[in-house]
């Protein structure tokens, strides 16, 4: 009893408390709000690829399912229509068009959609043909690398480090204990120097860096790789010239990709029990067994 | 892809392997560390197989945070996405990590101070800010 009054008086002060402040409701202005967004037409939809892919697919299965009732469907699909206005007017070739569309474009297919089977080929078939439409939209690494050191170039010149070829055939040649270890010293110790290029040397020396790295790496001169390397993804660190930024970062992964791939492949050769080679022979016949399939 | 595990390894190789690790460790500059380790990532197979790819690139994408110039880490980030795309298909969650910082990044690099740098050359070319970016996008 005693609780719930002096639950009700704390309840009673705190609604006192509370009429000190007057809660108004505020009316918002939805429109306003909605223009502050600004809303952009996308003229790039990436789900349409997939959606005329997959409305194709639905087509073609209709029709392998009812060759008449996909004919009576004929004059919407705009497929055909688009392919009878590339190859000529004539109605007769584009009632028979859908098929041979797939047709050209699979070649493997059975062109026979009463067959019970054909259905069944046709759909499969169409799952290679979405994963194609999907993948052609990715523009391979090596075009896209091409255009980007094309297009992102500069008038002025560019810092790099200097890495003679004289000493690599110098470092690789030595043959005593003795020249090795000075070598690898000589190599530790020297300062690297840095020459400036203009982007057109640019590109062409850090080719030949590429090659130099992977030459530097098979004369065992492996410290001297990890040096170039290092010096080379030391380089991304400097944006003074942002317009040669793209170029620069592709030059460069390029040879570090290079360098990852040579110690993977080099502990690979190195350290694999014969259990690891036999298991990845197997994968390799695997595959093989898949690829014939 | 998983052609062999840590099992496979011979005790030799994990030491080679360890040791490049430790060499790319040493680097003292974030961003060629970072650009090294990612170069070799995939010899952490090596040392753990496939089940530590996951825990390595969520480190990997969060210490690409540390990188402070938006410029030098979009591309990092560019980078990451396409060596773990190499190593490992599946893992999605660091990259959608890395997706969104670079959202964040894109915002500070689009402000006027960074424009100014990119568009302004000392030789005087003229870059155009919105291929800039798309160019920076798409090797993402």
């Amino acid at each position: 009893m005693a609780n719930e009054t002096f639950g009700m008086a704390n309840e009673k002060a705190a609604g006192e408390e509370a009429t000190d402040i007057i809660w108004e409701p505020l009316i918002r202005d939805s429109a306003a709000a909605e223009s502050a967004v600004e809303m952009e037409e996308a003229d790039w939809d990436p789900l349409s690829a997939a959606v005329a892919a997959k409305e194709q697919k639905m087509l073609e299965a209709a029709l392998a399912k009812s060759p008449a009732a996909a004919a009576k469907q004929e004059p919407f699909d705009p497929l055909s229509r688009h392919v009878a206005a590339a190859t000529s007017s004539d109605p007769l070739s584009a009632a028979t068009d859908p098929l041979s569309a797939a047709a050209a474009n699979r070649p493997s297919v059975p062109t026979s959609p009463g067959v019970s089977t054909g259905g069944a080929a046709l759909v499969l078939s169409d799952g290679a043909g979405d994963q194609g439409e999907s993948v052609s939209c990715f523009v391979p690494w090596n075009t896209r690398k091409t255009s980007i050191v094309q297009n992102f170039t500069t008038t002025g010149t560019i810092q790099m480090p200097s890495f003679v070829s004289v000493e690599v055939a110098k470092a690789g040649r030595g043959a005593g204990l003795q020249a090795r270890v000075q070598a690898i010293e000589d190599t530790a110790d020297d300062e690297v120097s840095m020459v400036r290029y203009n982007a057109r040397e640019y590109v062409t020396n850090m080719t030949t860096l590429n090659e130099e790295l992977a030459r530097a790496w098979n004369n065992e001169e492996r410290v001297k790789a990890l040096k170039m390397a290092i010096e080379c993804a030391r380089l991304l660190a400097n944006t003074s010239t942002p317009q040669f930024y793209p170029s620069l970062f592709v030059l460069v992964t390029e040879i570090l990709d290079t360098f990852g791939s040579l110690v993977f492949e080099r502990i690979k050769q190195k350290g694999l029990t014969a259990e690891g080679r036999a298991k990845k022979r197997v994968q390799v016949s695997f595959d093989t067994c898949a690829g014939l399939f | 892809m998983q052609d062999f595990g840590p099992r496979d390894v011979t005790e030799e190789a994990r030491e080679t392997c360890k040791n490049w690790f430790y060499k790319v460790a040493s680097i003292r500059e974030i961003v060629p560390r970072l650009y090294m380790e990612m170069a070799i990532i995939r010899c952490n197979q090596f040392l753990y197989g496939y089940a530590e790819f996951d825990e390595t690139l969520r480190r990997l994408s969060v210490m690409i945070r540390g990188i402070g110039d938006p410029l030098l880490a979009m591309y990092a980030r560019a980078y990451f996405v396409r060596k773990s795309w190499d190593i490992d298909t599946t893992s999605k969650a660091p990259i959608a990590q890395c997706l969104s910082d670079s959202a964040a990044t894109l915002r500070q690099l689009s402000q006027p101070y960074w424009q100014k740098i990119i568009c302004s050359s000392p030789a005087g070319t003229k870059v155009d800010m919105a291929a800039y970016i798309a160019c920076i996008l798409l090797l993402i």
